[in-house]
């Protein structure tokens, strides 16, 4: 069922870049911060600003709860995934230190590793197979290799689908005395988590994916103990007269006036997801394999990552040994009406790793309100495109 | 002659911690204010809760077994117009 404000004939595909149309409950918390609890968060004791910052505990509390985390206090809103991922990294890692990367990441982490390691970090990169997959044995490996601060990976690939164990990861990760840290984008919402038995020592989501809040919000989890360095220093309505940052979660990492409305929608999202979060995980998994093994029946598509067999996150690409994929992209939004994404997704590893940095793919991204007419649509529509 | 009853003012490192403070004497139904952090408290965050002096005790166990550690007690009074 379509939520109020979609735009009514979009068959949309493109939840892996963000969640639309948003949960009811989302837009209408968003308007509910602005309308009744607009004040600044934190800063002041009177009843507007109180509001502000209960909303902001509620979310908290929320996010906590539904991403497996004992002290909400762990959580830090951040202003997306890029932002928290560069928290994490340039937060935890410093010149001489050893990264041991997986070789599907996006250019969230891609870019900030590129940095550091101008800087000095050393950055090993771990090959993944051609669907995505990283075997464990191979990051044991490489950190047994040489002395290794962190190990870096992301849950699920934007492109290929593939879920990396990152359990196991971190095992190895804490075996060797290193950091997991974990780029959650295309994993907190689709896949059910529990952050605390994760293992992970820091894990990055955005929240508009498949958490399905606004755009504007990210969710950094730090486990306890981790001391990433902050990266901005700045008001927070604590400790004013002193001249240092806070050094108090969350406190420490939320400089500057928070995304009041983007942290309530998020707050109503984990809400959902809490309460019918399997259900939303069930239907995406059924309608991504359906996808998946039709779109495999197409003369000349090839299906990037992982077999139908095979768990992934709700992510198909495709790619046609004729049919450029921006032609197929625009053919299904100019004609069917249907959104999906070409192009290389910010996420050239992935695509060296699949072989289609040349190409770049069609990726179909199922998420929240993703019918099976959307998807027997978009097949007819491809048939007739690759056709 | 005015009699005013002395309360106890708890100061908080953060928001979060002063917030979470407030849901506990809700949710213990002990009476309480949120006020804004007095200034003779010191480097604390925004937001202070006020409990009659009869209450405070009740509130510290409510707010010790919630782990929400004050930074700060302070004992005040009003200031009689
Ligand atoms: C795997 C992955 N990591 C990181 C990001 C960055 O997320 P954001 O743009 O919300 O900061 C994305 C977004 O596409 C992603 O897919």
């Amino acid at each position: 069922m379509r939520e109020a404000g979609s735009v009514e004939d979009i068959s949309y595909f493109d939840h892996a870049a963000t969640s639309w149309p948003k949960p009811q409950v989302v837009v209408d918390a968003v308007v509910h911060a602005l309308t009744d609890a607009g004040g600044n968060p934190g800063r002041s004791a009177h009843a507007i600003a109180l509001a502000a910052s209960r909303l902001i505990l509620e979310s908290r509390t929320d996010v906590a709860s539904l991403l497996g985390v004992p002290n909400a206090r762990d959580i830090a809103f951040v202003p997306g995934c890029t932002a928290g991922l560069n928290l994490a990294l340039k937060g935890l890692l410093k010149p001489g230190d050893r990264v041991v990367v997986g070789s599907t990441e996006h250019n969230a982490v891609a870019r900030p590793l590129h940095a550091l390691a101008a800087a000095g970090v050393r950055v090993d990169v771990v090959q993944a197979d051609s669907a995505g997959r990283i075997d464990p044995y191979d990051i044991e490996r490489a950190v047994a290799e040489a002395p290794t601060r962190a190990v870096v990976c992301q849950h699920a690939s934007n492109v290929l689908g593939a879920i990396q164990p990152v359990g196991d990861f971190a095992d190895i990760a804490h075996e060797a005395g290193a950091y997991l840290i974990v780029d959650g984008a295309q994993g907190a919402g689709h896949l059910k988590l529990n952050l605390a038995a994760l293992g992970a020592d820091a894990y990055v989501a955005s929240g508009h994916k498949g958490l399905l809040g606004p755009q504007g919000v990210g969710v950094l989890y730090l486990a306890p103990g981790v001391d990433a360095v902050e990266l901005m220093q700045g008001g927070g309505g604590s400790s004013s007269e002193d001249p240092v940052q806070p050094t108090a979660r969350p406190d420490r990492y939320e400089a500057g006036t928070p995304n009041t409305p983007g942290i309530a929608g998020l707050g109503a999202a984990a809400r959902l997801l809490s309460a019918e979060g399997d259900a939303i995980r069930a239907t995406e998994r059924r309608l991504t394999r359906m996808l998946h093994e039709a779109l495999l029946e197409i003369p000349g598509l090839r299906v990037l990552g992982p077999p139908p067999a095979e768990e992934r996150v709700p992510v198909v690409s495709v790619v046609h040994e004729r049919v450029d994929g921006d032609r197929i992209a625009f053919e299904l939004d100019s004609r069917y009406r249907i959104a999906v994404r070409a192009g290389l997704h910010c996420a050239p590893w992935a695509h060296a790793t699949a072989g289609t940095s040349g190409s770049g793919a069609v990726r179909f991204g199922i998420g929240y309100g993703v019918t099976e007419e959307d998807v027997e649509r978009a097949i007819r529509a491809m048939r007739e495109v690759c056709a | 002659m005015i009699e005013v009853a002395p309360f106890i003012v708890y100061g908080f490192a953060t928001t979060h911690d002063a917030l979470v403070g407030e849901r506990t004497l809700l949710a213990a139904d002990i009476t309480h204010m949120t006020i804004p952090t007095p200034k003779s408290l010191g480097a604390l965050c925004g937001i202070a809760l006020r409990v009659p002096e009869a209450s405070a005790h009740d509130a510290e166990l409510a707010l010790t077994a919630a782990r929400c550690g004050w930074t700060v007690r302070v004992q005040m009074q009003d200031r009689v117009l």
